[in-house]
């Protein structure tokens, strides 16, 4: 590849990676999106000598001003600024690529690219940016030093000194044309050092301190468009619920809840107390979520207090969650603050940075914290529901305020449904079996589906419970909350999602939003609240753990890579780098041993597992070991790197000509000595009045330039190189003859 | 005592710093762009921003990595042309080899030092491979004869991104002597066709005889008297009767009053340079000259050789006091006499 190809690959690279890592964010506008892809491939063909570019400068002005004024209006009429921005970057990009024709054009390209990268980190946080950044590492590294060597070309070359004579100007396209500057070697060789870079870039990531201050701008980051979970429910729509495998949130988990097996957790997110119309909201009366806040540097720990235990310490709380199940959870940005948890959580635990917290209304034990991006917190949870005789012994008073908002039942529930609910929980003796009773009840005679039908003007749960007995996880979940409400037991609905996805690559739960559940909560005097699922357990998991399938491992793969992306990368703090500089300081210590002790035992346990693959992966490394082997004996043999076949170059008709001449010349007495260059041959033979000699010598000219000038040659200089080869073949006969 | 001096002066050089660093223009907009990223990713929090960060400075590591591979294992040497006159400018070539086995050198800038200091023009190598040499040149002019010390080179480079200017200096001393300006002159008319003496007739190869001198370099070895060499036990040729004839002093006066005059001191350079061309034109025109000089002189002499002498005399010749004395001894009546001085052409 010549120089000029070699840069302007390079360059390109760099620019298509800062692209796509931009509008792989999808906020970018379509039609910008478009344009400026075709925009990008049509400016590969747009250069000298094909196009005089100078020539649209004015067009190109032009069209900047309107794009300028369109960008002015649209941030007057309220677009975002940074997308403005990112959009006006890709016409100025487009328009560089199109008007390049000197290194400081490509120069402007590489910063251009630069400033959508960097906006590419506002607007992209996924993997792709991760990806794409890499791209852009490696290229950046190919096209700096092309663009500085260029640049170099271009100062330094433009004069050649000649001893007694005027100095020369240079054509710097002689040198963009030559393929000996930048060969594979040099592209493999700062490939490597670009990836030991990239390398360094990541160190340097993790051990930056992470302060945060942010002083004027906080994180952000674009949220999960979600169809299944709401902070809110309303019966009554029509249409199918689709399922989307959208990852909403990921869970890592210890204990029994591990691995595909491991039985469902629901994950608790917003609860309702107030039904009216087929509609489940917050009321004023609701009880606020009563929490013990304790704050330790900037974590924030909130214990639910559900038996209203102000009396105990923090410490004494701290103890209690001894025996409950730790989970950690990389929520996405849904767009809504209320943080999920397994129920019955106990505590949640939130690193809330040096900004102090702001809390927002809570209410039903429900946890929000404001977050613009993802978040990681930590949730301790009791998933096992309390034994049931002891729910079954739970009596007392209800506390200030429950009777009013958990056990509202509107006016225009019917008469029929409140008779049901009477009829189903005849017989039993505690709010426990009236429980089950409805739960078992709705389990039984009601079936699952997510075909929704509107119920007209008929109140949707009368519509559900007496004539369509079909519905989706909402309609089951207020059935019962209301069911229970009319016996007199006080409810809640809560909105969360339910199981997920086993991840067996990095060991956590993925959480789909087509996971979102609806279910219900009783209370229980002196216990607290239990989580009830009256939906029937085979139909609600349309997703289930995930399939089995090279697909489904591929998406799991690709989940995990997304995983450890925003663990590691996106939602990297202070805690996690105080560990991971622990860690290696622990490595360091002379964990380094033992981790490595670990490692060797845990590969002999394997080979001993698998003797085949054991077998196969020897004697892989055993080949290529040979082969590193043989390469460098080879090298060291010939004293040299290993050579490859020269490819021959393709010549120029008129060089193709000379070099015909040069061939009769030496058959003739007239040879050129391997040190000799064309030119002095050329002169030589004029001084020795060699037959030809001053056809020779323009030939020979011609031959320089058609060779090294640049620019392949032209029919009339090819025809006459053809007839200076004949006269100098005319002359060496003539001599000839002469002399016989 | 030697001994820690020794050691001392070997201390200093090792504290010496090898490479010096310079900032380019793009690499304090490099600087700014990082401090700006930097700033953005404390204030924000985004992590993105923080890995940019670490890339941008990643990046300068691995410049200065590279810029110190580029500049290991090259030896510079230069070759001056075989003469060098002042206010001519000529070419100095400088060669550039690359010692290193395996990794070629990309974008060296070579720059002569004179007193510490570059010379104002460089030498650029764009690559050189492994083991290779390559040869470049500058031009250059000295405005004044004389001796100049080259003391180094300093080699530098951008490579691998134009944002530092590393060097390294390494010592190579060479002294060049820059001889008198040149200038086409034309010759005075001989003092004997002036007094309108008959030519000498031009009979034989080169003339009648006319007696014996000493061998002199240049000297054609044909015309060696063998006889009369072996019975004196020194070389003496025959002079012909036109080559006696043939022959001229040029005697320069080098006084000066005052030798911190500007003035009188280009007014010595003028008469030196055009003392030097007569000499040369003298020379072509197959005379024998002979120089002399308050301080020096040089004997008689033709040929490339004697050229040779008297350039190298005129390069050196200083400014002396006025009451200094000629040197040269007596003048040969016979021979052709002119003078010269600073303000004087001839007489």
């Amino acid at each position: 590849m010549n120089f000029a190809r070699a840069h302007k690959v390079a360059v390109y690279l760099v620019a298509w990676c800062a692209y796509l890592a931009l509008i792989m964010s999808g906020e970018l506008s379509d039609v910008a999106v478009v344009l400026s892809i075709a925009g990008i491939i049509a400016s590969w063909w747009w250069e000298a000598p094909r196009v005089r570019v100078e020539r649209w400068t004015k067009v190109w002005s032009a069209l900047g001003l309107g794009v300028f004024a369109y960008s002015v209006f649209g941030f007057f009429t309220g677009g975002d600024l940074v997308l403005i921005g990112a959009e006006l970057l890709l016409f100025l990009q487009v328009a560089k690529l199109f008007g390049r024709r000197t290194s400081r054009d490509y120069q402007q390209v590489y910063i251009l690219s630069f400033l959508m990268l960097v906006a590419a980190t506002v607007l992209n946080s996924e993997v792709s940016f991760g990806l794409f950044f890499l791209g852009f590492v490696v290229a950046s590294t190919w096209a700096l030093i092309l663009i500085h060597l260029r640049r170099e070309m271009e100062d330094n070359f433009l004069v050649r000194h000649a001893d007694g004579a005027a100095s020369q100007p240079v054509q710097v396209s002689r040198l963009l044309a030559s393929r000996r500057i930048v060969g594979p070697g040099f592209f493999v060789g700062t490939g490597v050092i670009s990836l030991v870079v990239f390398a360094g870039a990541v160190l340097l990531f993790l051990a930056v301190p992470r302060i945060g201050f942010g002083l004027f701008f906080s994180k952000t980051r674009g949220g999960v468009h979600l169809t299944g979970f709401s902070d809110g429910v309303r019966l009554g729509g029509h249409g199918i619920i689709k399922n989307d495998d959208t990852v909403v949130m990921r869970v890592e988990v210890g204990g029994d809840y591990e691995g595909r097996e491991a039985p469902y957790l629901h994950w608790r997110g917003v609860a309702f107390d107030h039904y009216a119309h087929g509609e489940w909201s917050r009321s004023g009366e609701a009880p606020d979520t009563i929490k013990r806040q304790s704050t330790d540097r900037a974590v924030v720990t909130h214990h639910l207090l559900y038996d209203r235990a102000s009396s105990h310490s923090t410490a004494e709380l701290d103890r209690r969650l001894s025996d409950t199940l730790r989970q950690d959870i990389y929520l996405e940005p849904l767009g809504y603050d209320v943080l999920f948890g397994a129920s019955m959580p106990a505590a949640f635990r939130i690193d809330t940075g040096y900004r102090p917290p702001r809390w927002r209304d809570e209410r039903n034990d429900e946890i929000r914290y404001p977050h613009s991006s993802g978040i990681k917190y930590t949730v301790f949870s009791r998933p096992d529901r309390p034994d049931a005789d002891q729910l079954r012994a739970a009596e007392g008073p209800l506390p200030p305020g429950y009777a009013r908002a958990y056990l509202q039942v509107p006016d225009d529930i019917g008469v029929e449904v409140r008779k049901l609910a009477l009829d189903i929980t005849r017989g039993a003796r505690s709010d426990y079996d009236k429980a089950i009773a409805v739960e078992s009840y709705l389990k039984k005679n009601l079936s699952y589906t997510l075909e929704m039908v509107s119920p007209g003007r008929r109140e949707p749960l009368e519509f559900f419970l007496l004539e369509r007995r079909k519905g989706h996880c909402e309609y089951f979940s207020s059935a019962m909350a209301i069911l229970l409400r009319i016996a007199e037991v006080p409810t809640r609905n809560v909105n969360g999602f339910l199981g997920g996805e086993w991840n067996e690559y990095s060991d956590y739960i993925a959480v789909r939003a087509g996971d979102a559940h609806s279910w219900v909560e009783v209370y229980f005097r002196g216990v607290g609240w239990v989580t009830f699922d009256p939906t029937p357990a085979a139909e609600v998991d349309q997703m289930g753990r995930g399939g089995e399938g090279v697909l489904d491992r591929l998406r799991r793969l690709a989940d995990t890579l997304r995983f450890k992306w925003f663990k590691w990368v996106i939602e990297y703090d202070l805690e996690r780098q105080l560990g991971f500089l622990r860690r290696v300081g622990d490595f360091f210590r002379g964990g380094a041993s033992k981790a490595l002790g670990a490692r060797w035992r845990g590969l002999r346990a394997w080979a001993r597992a698998n003797r085949m693959k054991a077998a196969l992966a020897s004697a892989a490394l055993a080949a290529a070991v040979l082969a590193l082997l043989l390469v460098r004996r080879r090298r060291r043999v010939r004293g040299q790197p290993a050579k490859r076949t020269p490819r021959r170059r393709e010549r120029d008709p008129v060089a193709q000509t000379y070099l015909a001449a040069l061939r009769t010349l030496r058959r003739r007495g007239f040879p050129r000595g391997e040190s000799t260059t064309p030119r002095e041959h050329a002169s030589q033979l004029a001084g020795a009045g060699a037959p030809g000699a001053a056809q020779l010598g323009e030939l020979c000219e011609l031959y320089y330039t058609a060779e090294w000038g640049g620019v392949p040659s032209d029919l009339p200089t090819r025809a006459r190189a053809e007839l200076l080869s004949s006269q100098i073949q005319d002359a060496l006969r003539i001599a000839r003859k002469r002399r016989r | 005592m030697g001994a820690r001096r020794f050691s001392l002066r070997r201390l200093a050089r090792r504290l010496r710093p090898r490479r010096r660093l310079r900032l380019t223009r793009e690499g304090r907009l490099y600087l700014a762009i990082t401090i700006g990223i930097g700033l953005a990713a404390i204030n924000t929090g985004n992590n993105l921003l923080y890995l940019l960060l670490g890339w941008l400075l990643s990046l300068i590591v691995a410049s200065g990595a590279l810029s110190n591979m580029t500049l290991r294992k090259l030896a510079v040497t230069r070759r001056p042309p075989p003469r060098i006159h002042a206010g001519r400018p000529f070419l100095m070539e400088i060669a550039l080899e690359n010692r290193k086995k395996r990794r070629a050198s990309y974008s060296v800038e070579i720059e002569d030092l004179a007193g510490g200091k570059p010379v104002d023009k460089r030498c650029y190598f764009l690559k050189l491979p492994a083991g290779r040499q390559q040869r470049a040149s500058y031009r250059h002019t000295f405005h004044r004869r004389g001796v100049y010390q080259l003391d180094g080179f300093r080699i530098s480079t951008r490579f691998p991104f134009a944002l530092f200017a590393k060097s390294r200096d390494v010592s190579r001393v060479d002294e060049l002597l820059v001889y008198p300006a040149i200038r086409p002159v034309a010759l005075p008319a001989a003092r004997a066709q002036r007094l309108g003496d008959a030519p000498q007739s031009r009979l034989g190869r080169r003339g009648e005889f006319f007696g014996l001198r000493e061998y002199r370099d240049g000297d054609d070895s044909r015309a060696i008297h063998w006889r009369s060499s072996a019975r004196g036990a020194r070389l003496l040729v025959r002079e012909l009767e036109e080559e006696a004839q043939r022959r001229v002093i040029l005697e320069l006066d080098n006084a000066l009053a005052d030798p911190t005059d500007e003035a009188q001191l280009d007014a010595l350079e003028e008469a030196v340079s055009h003392a030097a061309s007569l000499a040369v034109a003298y020379l072509r025109a197959g005379f024998a000259v002979k120089l002399c000089a308050r301080g020096t002189s040089v004997p008689l002499g033709a040929g490339a050789a004697q050229e040779q002498r008297l350039l190298r005399a005129f390069a050196l010749l200083e400014p002396a006091a006025p009451g200094s004395e000629m040197a040269g001894g007596p003048h040969d009546p016979h021979v052709e006499l002119v003078r010269l001085g600073a303000g004087v052409r001839a007489s």
